[in-house]
């Protein structure tokens, strides 16, 4: 893996017109995904860590949305520019999504092969013979047994995980450079899960591909991802390699988030416990979004958004506490 | 010890409808399971889709009729029940489900619906009832203003607190807990679960605690039963399941539960093949056999009975002596 940036989100805000008023979903953020490495986006809902993954392939929805300004650079171009045949040649091509409901990402009338053959038609045309070589192929790799025959499947015929895995083979089959994955195995069972996430990054290691995996759940990113970043109401509020993320969190919201979770590999007495709710983004705090919730807010995180500060090795932080101390 | 519940061989099948694209037959949701719940414990029901945990919890509660078995609370043998003694009894057996969206009435302030079962079981009068709804408001972290508003005003975690409110309001003894923070954030779930603790020690509480999550269940239970299609698996004091599982299908599913720590990436994991199979049409032999890593000739035939190996540990697996 090297570190040359494949994407870069700089400084985008995003805001919602709703009937009580103008949501701030995304405050200013800022993120890099490597060429080849798996960095996860966690957070809770309502974070902005799906409308982040969501703008990127320009999918939120305007109106009600509304990009109000930041770029996305993409392989030397900014999404944020790109509309009709160039934007559709990204999505699906350069960049591919998938969605924690895999049957939001397929037609019920066609086979899954006709899909996953429609995918590669469209973006790497050729001749029907070898574009059905090339769709049993994708469904070998995401290991589906008997890929020939369960082409013809429809999605109904498949279960959760075997149609996440269908998905994902429809995704991969025209070699993307970027998969966003949005709480890609939320909804399936454990067992499933960790079939899937070995799928993914078998495949990844096989196609060389980065992954902006967006997840809520902390024990996928430990056991998946390279870099982590954390988001907190429309911010995103600390970045590091996984290691140091658990090991030496230092955002007060991430130190929170870690001791909060009950464990299986150990007895924890007491989970921690961050007080309140999480802010509405209608009417968000001022200065440090989390500052009605720190144990460890001054005046200061009242009154001013604190800057993302650069601790060396890849580690940042966006608190007044932190750059304090530094 | 006498235990406050007792399951003697609860069976619950559901009749899938004859429709156009065939049907008929039944769902094998829940066969033959049996358990004790000590008074003041917590018991653990652990499992993923189709395991039969959430129709357990339903079937004690009478909310589906079971098709065989026998519920004795404290000693009352709650399916013989007419429908007034069951209503009595319900004062004394609560539930809160995995959805409060779900369970509370949206266009009923707050206040009403946890006031709600005094009425039913005709407890107190107007005002004492206010009063008992107020004072168990406060407690789940509600304040009086709160109390006069309607669920959507809430978040998923302060309506998750609103549902517990109305559970305890008639000091049940027994509260069956199904997936009660599946629905919420890892924060939030976080303040349910110190809320939940704190009841069951104020008020002595034995729960019934219905969870995919084996953290959860680590952190909440102290014994622990795991369910796979219908069946019981294993069943163990919390302590030693998470040791030591004995059934092949606890191994695989406490080596696969994500672990927030990058350092345990490599830790050998257990990765089962295919998929779960249909509770409508379930493997004969073992259930677990078409996945099972260690399945033998025996296992695809023969049926394993669930076994007491001391130590208060039970397993089905023909494979643990």
């Amino acid at each position: 893996m090297n570190t040359d940036p494949l994407l870069e989100i700089r400084d985008l805000y995003v805001q919602f017109v709703t009937d009580q008023g103008v949501a701030q979903v995304l405050d200013g953020v800022n993120l890099t995904v490597r060429r080849g490495e798996t960095l996860g986006l966690v957070g809770e809902t309502g974070c902005g860590k799906s409308v982040t993954g969501l703008s990127v392939l320009r999918l939120v929805p305007e109106p009600p949305g509304r990009v109000v300004s930041g770029a996305i650079m993409f392989e030397g171009q900014d999404l944020l520019g790109l509309s009709g045949a160039p934007l559709r040649a990204i999505r699906g091509g350069r960049i591919a999504m998938i969605f924690q409901d895999p049957l939001s990402s397929l037609n019920p009338v066609y086979t899954i092969g006709d899909q996953i053959a429609e995918s590669i038609q469209l973006h790497q045309p050729g001749e029907a013979l070898s574009t059905w070589k090339r769709v049993a192929e994708a469904l070998g790799s995401v290991g589906i047994a008997d890929p020939e025959a369960r082409a013809h499947s429809y999605p109904h015929q498949f279960s959760g995980g075997m149609r996440q895995r269908g998905v994902i083979a429809m995704m991969l089959a025209c070699r993307p450079a970027l998969l966003i994955a949005d709480e890609p195995t939320t909804a399936l069972d454990v067992t499933i899960q960790a079939q899937v996430l070995r799928v993914i990054q078998d495949l990844q290691r096989a196609l060389g591909m980065a992954v902006l995996l967006i997840t809520h759940n902390l024990g996928v990113v430990a056991e998946t991802c390279d870099r982590v970043a954390v988001m907190y109401a429309g911010n995103v509020v600390e970045v590091a390699d996984v290691e140091t993320l658990f090991a030496d969190p230092k955002h007060p919201y991430t130190i929170g988030l870690l001791g909060a979770i009950p464990r299986a590999d150990r007895d924890v007495e007491t989970l921690a416990i961050i007080e309140g709710t999480v802010p509405s983004l209608l009417a968000p705090p001022s200065g440090c979004r989390f500052h009605p919730r720190c144990p460890q807010a001054t005046g200061v995180c009242q009154t001013s958004k604190p800057s993302t500060i650069d601790l060396g090795g890849g580690h940042s932080v966006a608190c007044h506490l932190v750059e304090a101390l530094e | 010890m006498n235990p406050l519940l007792d399951v003697q061989g609860l069976v619950k099948h559901f009749p899938v409808a004859e429709g156009l694209f065939g049907g008929g037959g039944v769902i094998r949701a829940v066969d033959d399971v049996s358990f004790t719940v000590p008074q003041g414990t917590v018991l653990g029901l652990v499992g993923e889709s189709g395991s039969g945990k959430t129709t357990i919890g339903k079937t004690l509660l009478r909310l589906h009729e079971p098709t065989t078995g026998r519920v004795l609370f404290d000693g009352v043998d709650v399916f013989k029940l007419g429908r007034d003694d069951l209503r009595r009894l319900r004062r004394r057996l609560q539930i809160v489900h995995q959805n409060p969206n779900a369970s509370l009435h949206p266009r009923q302030m707050v206040l009403e619906q946890v006031r709600r079962p005094l009425v039913l079981q005709r407890l107190g009068d107007t005002a004492g009832r206010t009063e008992l709804a107020l004072q168990m408001l406060r407690r789940v972290g509600l304040n009086v203003e709160g109390a006069r508003r309607y669920p959507h005003e809430f978040s998923g975690g302060q309506r998750q607190r609103i549902a517990i409110a109305r559970a305890l309001i008639t000091n049940p003894e027994f509260v069956v807990l199904d997936e009660p923070t599946s629905a919420l954030d890892v924060s939030v779930q976080a303040q349910i679960l110190q809320l939940l603790r704190g009841l069951q020690h104020e008020r002595g509480l034995t729960y019934l605690f219905i969870s995919h999550d084996l953290g959860v269940v680590r952190h909440m239970c102290d014994e622990v039963i795991v369910l796979y299609l219908g069946r019981l698996v294993e069943h163990a004091p919390r302590a030693a399941l998470f040791a030591q599982p004995l059934h092949p299908y606890t191994q695989a599913l406490l080596s696969v539960v994500p672990i927030p720590d990058p350092r345990l990436r490599r830790r050998e994991r257990i990765l089962l093949a295919g998929e779960i199979p249909s509770p409508r049409n379930p493997p004969a032999g073992c259930r677990f056999h078409t996945r099972c890593p260690l399945v033998t000739a025996r296992c695809r035939t023969e049926e394993p009975r669930l076994k007491d190996v001391g130590s208060g540990r039970r397993v089905a697996c023909h494979l643990v002596e």
